[in-house]
C-alpha cells in the first residue's frame, strides 16, 4: 500500500483502536496487522512517536501494569478529548471518502 | 535478559539524543516490554532466535532518531501551548482589573500570577492526573491551582490576602470542567454562584467589605472574564493539539 496515502492517518487509526479499550504497543501492531490482512504493518518507529504525540496532546494517557509473569506493559487509553476529536474527524473522513469515491468510481 | 536484546536497547538508548535521563529510561523500558511481548507471542526463547527477530527490526539508531525527533516536538508543544493558553487567562484578567481602576502594577502582577502560575501551571501539570476519575481530576485541579495561586494573594495594596486564592481555585475548577463540552446553563451559573460565594465570604464571614449593589456587576463581570478566558484558552489549546496530531511526523 502506498505509504503516502496513509500519512497523517496513523493518529486517527490509533484513536479508533483505543476507543475499543486500553492497549499496549505490541497489541496495537498485531491488531492493525490482523485487521488489514497484513497489508499494513506499523513499525515501532512509527507507532511510538505517534502514541507519544497523542499523549502530549492529552488525547490519550498511559499507565504501566504488571502482568502475572512479573513483566510490565505500558497501556494506552483514550481520553474524552481524544474521543471528541475522533468523532469530528470520522465525519470529515467519511465526507472525504465519499468525495473521492465520486471521482474514482462514479455512479452511472 | 537476552544479550542481543540488551545490545539493541543499549544502542537505542545511546541514540535518544536530547531526552532527559528519566524520559530515555521510560522509552527504553517501553521498547523492552514491546520486544519481550513480541518474542513471547512468537515463541522465541533462544538467543539466536532473538537475534534473528531483532535483525528484522529497524536499525536501533534509526529507531532512536525517529523517537527522539518526535519527543522534542512533543515537549515544545506541551510547554508552548501551556504558556500561550495560560497567558490568555492572565492577560484577560489583568486587563479587566486595569479597566476596573486598579493600579497598573497590581493588574500586571495579577496577570503574571494568574497566567504564568495558575494557567500555565495547570496546563503543564494536568497530564499527571488525567487517569483519575472525573471528581478526582476536579479535586486535583482545584488543589493544585489553589497552591499555584499563592502569588495572587500578594496582588493587593494590603499585603497577603488569602481570599485571592479562591480566584485561582475557581480558575482551576473552570479549566477542568471546560476540558469537555458542558451544558450552557452550568456555564452561565458558575460565575454567578462564585460571585455570590465571594460576597458571602467577604461580607458575612470575614466582614472585610461592606456589601453594596454597585459592587455586584464589577465582581460578576470579573468572574465572567475568568470564565471566558478559560473557555478561549481551552479552545485555543485544543485547536493547537488537533493541528499537532494531524501534522505528519517530521524527521530531524
Amino acid at each position: 500500500m502506498d505509504r503516502e496515502l496513509l500519512k497523517g492517518s496513523t493518529p486517527l487509526l490509533l484513536l479508533s483502536l483505543l476507543c475499543e479499550g486500553p492497549m499496549y504497543g505490541y497489541q496495537i501492531i498485531e491488531t492493525v496487522r490482523q485487521r488489514t490482512g497484513g497489508t499494513y504493518t506499523l513499525k515501532e518507529g512509527a507507532l511510538y512517536p505517534a502514541l507519544h504525540k497523542l499523549e502530549a496532546t492529552e488525547f490519550i494517557t498511559s499507565y504501566w501494569e504488571t502482568q502475572e509473569n512479573g513483566r510490565e506493559r505500558r497501556y494506552y487509553s483514550i481520553q474524552p478529548a481524544g474521543q471528541a476529536f475522533l468523532v469530528a474527524k470520522k465525519q470529515e473522513w467519511n465526507q472525504f471518502v465519499n468525495m473521492v469515491q465520486a471521482f474514482v468510481e462514479p455512479k452511472a | 535478559m537476552s544479550r542481543a536484546l540488551e545490545a539493541y536497547l543499549a544502542q537505542v538508548g545511546s541514540g535518544l539524543k536530547g531526552l532527559t535521563r528519566r524520559r530515555r529510561l521510560t522509552v527504553v523500558r517501553e521498547l523492552e516490554a514491546h520486544l519481550l511481548d513480541e518474542a513471547e507471542a512468537r515463541g522465541i526463547s533462544s538467543e539466536s532466535a532473538m537475534a534473528a527477530m531483532l535483525d528484522e527490526k529497524e536499525h536501533p539508531i534509526l529507531l532512536a532518531e525517529e523517537i527522539a525527533c518526535g519527543e522534542g516536538q512533543d515537549a515544545n508543544h506541551r510547554g508552548g501551548t501551556a504558556l500561550a493558553a495560560g497567558m490568555i487567562i492572565g492577560i484577560a484578567t489583568g486587563a479587566h482589573m486595569w479597566f476596573e481602576g486598579w493600579r497598573w502594577y497590581i493588574a500586571l502582577a495579577f496577570a503574571a500570577s494568574q497566567g504564568l502560575a495558575v494557567g500555565a501551571g495547570y496546563f503543564w501539570a494536568r497530564r499527571h492526573w488525567l487517569r483519575l476519575p472525573g471528581w478526582g481530576r476536579l479535586g486535583m485541579a482545584v488543589l493544585i491551582t489553589s497552591l499555584l495561586s499563592i502569588p495572587l494573594g500578594f496582588t493587593t495594596h494590603h499585603g497577603f490576602r488569602p481570599t485571592r486564592l479562591f480566584y485561582g481555585a475557581f480558575t482551576g475548577y473552570l479549566l477542568e470542567r471546560h476540558s469537555q463540552e458542558r451544558p450552557l446553563w452550568q456555564t452561565l451559573l458558575e460565575p454567578a454562584a462564585f460571585t455570590a460565594f465571594m460576597f458571602f465570604l467577604e461580607t458575612v464571614l470575614l466582614g472585610r467589605i461592606h456589601f453594596a449593589w454597585w459592587k455586584v456587576p464589577l465582581e460578576l463581570s470579573f468572574n465572567a472574564t475568568i470564565l471566558l478566558s478559560v473557555m478561549v484558552a481551552s479552545r485555543f489549546r485544543r485547536l493547537l493539539a488537533e493541528r499537532r496530531v494531524l501534522t505528519p511526523q517530521e524527521q530531524g
